[in-house]
């Protein structure tokens, strides 16, 4: 059951006029049961939006905006990192967390209590942290509990105006002015799942640690899959001569700014860069761009964690391709998932310049170029076979390794026919041929 | 003291005719480093008394501490010829009239199998090879291997039989078995340079002769050698007969009776054979004098002989006054320096004829009329084989043979990289060649400027090549030949840092091995792990031991070596497999089938290729393999990277825009090729049939996006249909032992799964050679066993043969391919437990 008693008051204490309901699928069902429910505090105008255009962690701005909303409700697990100025409240799931079990580990676990212990957790779990914080903070001085940056139906969530607060992944935390993050240890409540890798990933704490509801486990980047995999993928961003950046959220913030710097990076380099909108990445849609050679994803930082194995291409982020091609920036075990952070005025921005020393590449053993813009080919168009010339300028590579090369006359192959009734109907269904 | 100067050398390097490029090659152990040390001391720049311990060609610490050759050394030296000897030389390209000084470019190779890559490199640039075979063992695998290559690349062969102070010392042959050994050494060669070249080919006669001169005796550690030239000249005057005549009269089915001063053809009760008489028993009487202390006698013979000892070694007796004596008498270095100078080709004789093995492009352009005439004014044609370390770590000297045109310090050239085609911008550079120098071994020299035919280092091209590349100045040059090499780098270890902060050295490490050695290979799997990849085990320690001290300098953390496997199937499919598109309007039929024994091997060597005309290739495929000539000549594509051994074939018939979607299917097969559905490793020697095929009508239904994804389900389908099996590689294995240890070495091979295919004593010696197919896999510590259930007796060579099924279901739990298959995908991060054949295969 859903409670929407936080919800109602939030609505009720607004002069929202149209406000958009965005439900994941798999609450769906609930629409009719949350509307008529939240009719009872407010007259305003409810929309339900389903089947998202983007991921369903992000609010759907876009959708937002087209029914001229002024406020949004979003249900379920969101990533928290969307800043754009709608008015929005979040309702949390949540799910059963025993707290008792949690703070005998954690005693065991943690024997020094003046160690320095950052606290972060699912938004499932959000419910209950005033009464862990209750249980613990008496005990352990330097625990600190990290806030979620939004508004929703349970405690422990607000937007905090202060700017001491620092910030990452939607979750705020303060610091004593004299302590630093790196002796922290962070600790992360909720399973080992993409939440928990976004926000690791890009934490420089002295250790990580996380609770999957019966034990207390250490996590070791440098074992995680994920972060192995990264150094292929950076030599297959240096090998790649074809990117396409694929823009799969609108409402994350400098969306436009990213992609004109990651142009501008590739343009230096001498890639061919195209750019593509495809909504919801899925396998299906990106096999249709034979010719691109590594796909990178603009879009929130939890989404931005694909597994591209069932891709035809890999899918990288814009941090990715920046550490491959950018010489000023120094090798980290850390990463940027924000990307923002990496754009000027980001707290992780570095110059960009890149030498055009070649290289050798690990995937393939050749060699490869950065730029080559200093050699010279003179004659530009040279004997292909008999008779025929061919212009070197223009790169027509993509289509060379193509056997179809579109219509084929056949001319004189094929006997003349009379006419004859074709296909009739619609794609789905032809009349004249049921699946 | 070094008795040439640079500037001599430069001199000579212009007269292109009384040039010698050489290489050393042998098995291992056969005594390369020590022979070279003989011509070393001739050139004055080691000590005479030194040669043979020095190995100055092993340039790096551990060769020196191992006794091993790793890498192969240049060296370039200068010896003046005699008067007497130069008219020897009939050819009017192999000397200029009036020089009688020569330049010899001589390369010292490895013998371990494991490095036979550098043997290759070596080869690549030099025109003749100097074939060292020890007496006591004969001719053995890596000899004929490295001798095959040799041939292969047009390379004139001499033969020069080592060790014969062992022959005499401590095998106390007597002469006319030591004939007959010599005998069975020279007919050995012979008949692998007979099965690999013709008498009329464009090398003309390669057969080794002794009458000719060709074919050298002696001991490099000793520093003695005699070729029967020598020997002809000191009896020439006392028989009156020509050199040459008698030369022939030394050798072979020739007997002197010395009662009636007679020659005959046959061996008679009284007469001796010539080569016993006059050759050998000299030198078994010296040694017979000298090693039982015959003091008085000695003295007589050395007069006999003309040998005069320096008052220094007067004092010396034993094994010491021996060597003093031979290396007087019969001085190794002048014995290999006229074979050299007379029986190899100077680069105007062999590049005539090795021009067309060499270039890839049309063979009347510039290039390759400047690389057949040898022609220092023609364009710059230069090959780079290999890569040489140089004192500043992470650079390189680029190592290779100016074939034409001249290469000087300062000029602006073309480099090209082994995957450069012309008229295209890829793997090609124009930058500034930064200087020119010469490799003399242990260090080098510079110099200004380089003419063709010589053999020499650039710097500062390094970076913009791999391991390998042409340099030239003519804009339409195509690429000279890349080499193939003989062995396969199977044995693989993860590397990583053990602080993980130091990655980016690694990594840059990584790369720097990669150009070090001709073959490693340095990757990164999808996994993120770093790969190293070599010949065999001792090739991946000198790399990792590189890697760890010179390359990335950091503490390296590395796993036990694996091998990479091969997924394939057994049987048909059992079925024909259906999956449809993610939209379902589109619908795939195929079956998985093996393919005919042999198939893969045959497209692995290229004889069957995505290039060759698809009639012909059919009309081989229907003879050989008895495959549908029609259905043969629909092969859509190989694969994996286009090349690999699997096709996909087309058999269906009629189906409405099949040929659109040609280019999205071969896609997802090479998709599929290259991870295969049980642990993401390549296939090999499958054939996917296409049945049928039911496409969407409209264009935008059937995009890539739909059936590249579709296919590759499919074929996974048709993998698991099909019993699905894993492959290894096998290392054929050629171990010498004395006939005790055979027992030994069958042991230890049957607990290895190895099995023996042949067994034989090699004649005239006590020694026995098994030969036998073992599983790479199971090769990791196999020389060090081997040696300890032998007492040391038996030395394994181990080299890649073919890729054979590893028995057992992978699909049954509790097998070893399952095991293997479940370790693979652990590894890679793959979910455990088996693929569902359900998620693949789709019902109408």
């Amino acid at each position: 059951m859903i409670e929407l008693e936080e919800c109602g008051n939030w609505i009720k204490k607004s002069s929202f006029q149209k406000i958009c309901l965005q439900i994941p699928d798999y609450l769906m069902h609930h629409a009719v049961e949350i509307i008529l429910n939240l009719q009872k505090y407010s007259s305003a105008f409810l929309y339900v939006i389903g089947d998202t255009s983007y991921d369903n962690c992000c609010i759907d701005k876009l959708t937002v905006n087209r029914f001229e909303a002024d406020a949004c409700i979003h249900f379920g697990h969101a990533c928290l990192s969307c800043t754009n100025h709608l008015p929005t409240f979040h309702v949390f799931q949540k799910k059963y967390f025993d707290i008792e079990l949690f703070c005998k580990e954690f005693n065991e676990y943690f024997k020094d209590e003046s160690k320095e212990i950052l606290l972060f957790y699912d938004t499932s779990f959000t419910y209950i942290i005033e009464h862990i914080y209750e249980k613990l903070y008496k005990k352990y001085k330097n625990l600190i509990f990290s806030i979620l940056k939004c508004i929703s139906n349970v405690p422990f969530s607000k937007i905090h105006p202060n700017e001491s607060h620092k910030s990452i992944i939607g979750r705020q935390y303060s610091l004593p002015s004299e302590h630093q993050l790196n002796i922290y240890d962070a600790v992360f409540l909720g399973p080992n799942d993409k939440t928990l890798l976004t926000l690791f990933m890009s934490l420089p704490v002295n250790a990580c640690h996380y609770f999957d509801g019966s034990k207390i486990y250490k996590f070791n980047m440098l074992k995680s899959l994920w972060f192995k995999r990264r150094n292929f993928l950076i030599e297959k961003i240096r090998d790649a001569t074809t990117f396409g950046i694929i823009i799969a959220s609108l409402n994350v913030e400098n969306y436009l700014a990213i992609t004109e710097m990651l142009k501008s990076i590739l343009n230096k380099v001498g890639k061919k860069v195209y750019t593509f909108n495809v909504g919801k990445i899925s396998p299906t849609k990106l096999g249709n761009f034979h010719q691109v050679d590594i796909f990178v994803a603009i879009t929130c930082p939890e989404s931005s964690l694909i597994d591209s194995r069932d891709y035809l291409k890999p899918i990288v982020t814009p941090f990715e391709v920046e550490l491959a091609f950018n010489d000023l920036r120094e090798f980290s075990l850390l990463h940027e998932l924000d990307f923002k952070q990496i754009l000027p005025g980001g707290t992780n921005y570095k110059n960009f310049d890149v030498t055009s020393k070649p290289d050798i590449s690990l995937i393939c053993g050749k060699s490869r170029q950065i730029n080559s813009s200093d050699i010279t080919i003179n004659n530009t168009l040279t004997h292909k076979e008999r008779g025929t010339l061919k212009n070197n300028e223009i790169n027509i590579n993509c289509l060379n390794s193509r056997t179809w090369n579109g219509l084929e006359q056949k001319l004189g192959e094929n006997h003349v026919k009379l006419a004859e009734n074709g296909r009739n109907g619609i794609p789905i269904n032809y009349e004249n041929e049921s699946i | 003291m070094v008795n040439f100067t640079v500037d001599e050398i430069r001199s000579m390097m212009d007269k292109k005719k009384n040039i010698r490029n050489m290489s050393v090659i042998a098995h291992v152990d056969h005594g390369k480093s020590t022979l070279t040390d003989s011509l070393v001391s001739k050139a004055g720049i080691i000590a005479g008394a030194k040669a043979g311990e020095t190995r100055f060609t092993d340039t790096r610490k551990d060769e020196q501490e191992r006794c091993i050759t790793i890498k192969s050394t240049a060296i370039s030296m200068f010896f003046a010829l005699e008067e007497k000897d130069l008219i020897f030389i009939t050819n009017p390209d192999q000397r200029d009239k009036d020089e009688k000084g020569f330049l010899i470019n001589l390369i010292d190779s490895p013998g371990h199998v494991d490095f036979s890559s550098e043997v290759t490199a070596a080869l690549r640039v030099t025109d003749g090879a100097l074939v060292v075979v020890d007496c006591v063992s004969g001719v053995c695998v890596q000899t004929e291997t490295v001798l095959r290559q040799a041939i292969a690349e047009r390379i004139k062969p001499v033969l020069f039989m080592n060790k014969m102070d062992r022959a005499l010392l401590e095998l106390q042959l007597a002469s006319e078995d030591l004939y007959q050994t010599f005998q069975r050494i020279v007919e050995n060669v012979n008949v692998i340079i007979a099965t690999y070249s013709d008498d009329d080919g464009p090398m003309g006669e390669v057969r080794v002769d002794p009458s000719k001169g060709s074919v050298g005796f002696g001991s490099g550690l000793h520093g003695w050698a005699f070729t029967l030239k020598q020997f002809s000249e000191m009896y020439a005057e006392k028989f009156g007969i020509d050199v040459v005549k008698l030369m022939n009269r030394l050798w072979g089915e020739s007997f002197f009776n010395p009662k009636s001063k007679k020659w005959s053809k046959q061996k008679e009760q009284d007469n001796k054979r010539s080569f016993c008489m006059y050759v050998l028993e000299p030198i078994y009487k010296v040694f017979d004098c000298i090693m039982n202390y015959k003091k008085d006698q000695c003295e007589d013979l050395l007069k006999k002989l003309g040998i005069v000892l320096k008052p220094e070694d007067k004092d010396k007796d034993g094994k010491a006054l021996l060597k003093v004596v031979m290396r007087t008498w019969l001085p190794a270095g002048e014995a290999l320096l006229q074979m050299i100078a007379i029986h190899l080709p100077s680069p105007v004789t062999a590049q005539k004829y090795r021009m067309e093995m060499l270039y890839e492009g049309p063979l009347d352009d510039e290039a390759a009329i400047g690389i057949k005439n040898c022609d220092p004014n023609g364009p710059l044609m230069m090959y780079i084989s290999k890569m040489v370390p140089t004192s500043d770590k992470g650079r390189f000297y680029a190592f290779g043979r100016v074939f034409s045109g001249k290469v000087s310090t300062g000029m602006k050239a073309r480099i090209m990289g082994p995957n450069f085609q012309p008229g295209k911008k890829e793997d090609l550079y124009e930058k500034a060649i930064q200087r020119t120098i010469l490799m003399m071994g242990r260090y080098v020299e510079a110099i200004e400027d380089v003419p063709s035919g010589n053999i020499c280092g650039l710097v500062g091209v390094d970076q913009f090549l791999v391991k390998t590349g042409t340099i030239t100045t003519f804009k339409d040059a195509h690429n000279m030949k890349v080499m193939k090499f003989s062995v396969s780098p199977v044995v693989r270890v993860a590397v990583e840092p053990k602080n993980p902060a130091d990655l980016p050295k690694l990594v840059e490490g990584l790369k720097r091995l990669a150009k070090s050695d001709p073959m490693v290979q340095c990757i990164i799997e999808e996994s993120g792990e770093h790969i190293i990849a070599g010949a065999g085990e001792l090739h991946l320690e000198i790399c990792l031991k590189d890697l760890e001290e010179d390359h990335a300098c950091i503490p390296i953390k590395k796993s036990d070596p694996v091998v990479s496997y091969r997924e394939t199937v057994s049987e048909e499919s059992d079925q024909i497999c259906l999956s449809k598109s993610p939209n379902k309007h589109n619908r795939l039929f195929m079956r998985a089938q093996p393919m005919p024994d042999g198939l893969a091997e045959d497209i692995d060597n290229g004889d069957v290729n995505p290039r060759d005309d698809f009639k012909i290739r059919a009309r081989y495929l229907s003879e050989k393999y008895d495959y549908d000539v029609t259905e043969a000549r629909k092969i859509w594509c190989f694969g994996p990277d286009g090349t690999g051994p699997n096709i996909l074939v087309d058999c269906s018939k009629g189906v409405q825009y099949l040929n659109e979607i040609k280019d999205s299917m071969v896609a997802g097969f090479q998709w599929a090729a290259k991870e295969g559905v049980l642990s993401e490793e390549n296939l090999r020697g499958v054939r996917f049939n296409i049945y049928d095929v039911t496409l969407h009508a409209d264009a935008i239904h059937r995009g890539g996006g739909q059936i590249i994804p579709t296919t590759r389900r499919c074929l996974y389908a048709c993998l698991l249909t099909a019993s699905p099996r894993l492959m290894e590689p096998v290392y054929l294995c050629e171990i010498q032992c004395p006939e005790i240890a055979v027992g030994g070495i069958y042991g230890v091979l049957n607990r290895r799964r190895g099995h023996v295919f042949e067994e034989q004593q090699v004649a005239g010696t006590p020694m026995f050679v098994v030969k036998a197919y073992l599983p790479v896999n199971e090769s990791f510590g196999f020389t060090a066993d081997l040696r300890s259930n032998t007492g040391g007796q038996a030395f394994p060579q181990c080299v890649f043969d073919h890729w054979q099924i590893l028995p057992g279901d992978p699909l049954e739990s509790g097998t070893r391919p399952y095991q293997v298959v479940q370790d693979t995908r652990k590894r890679k991060g793959l979910k455990e437990g088996l693929p569902d054949l359900t998620s693949y295969l789709d019902k109408l």
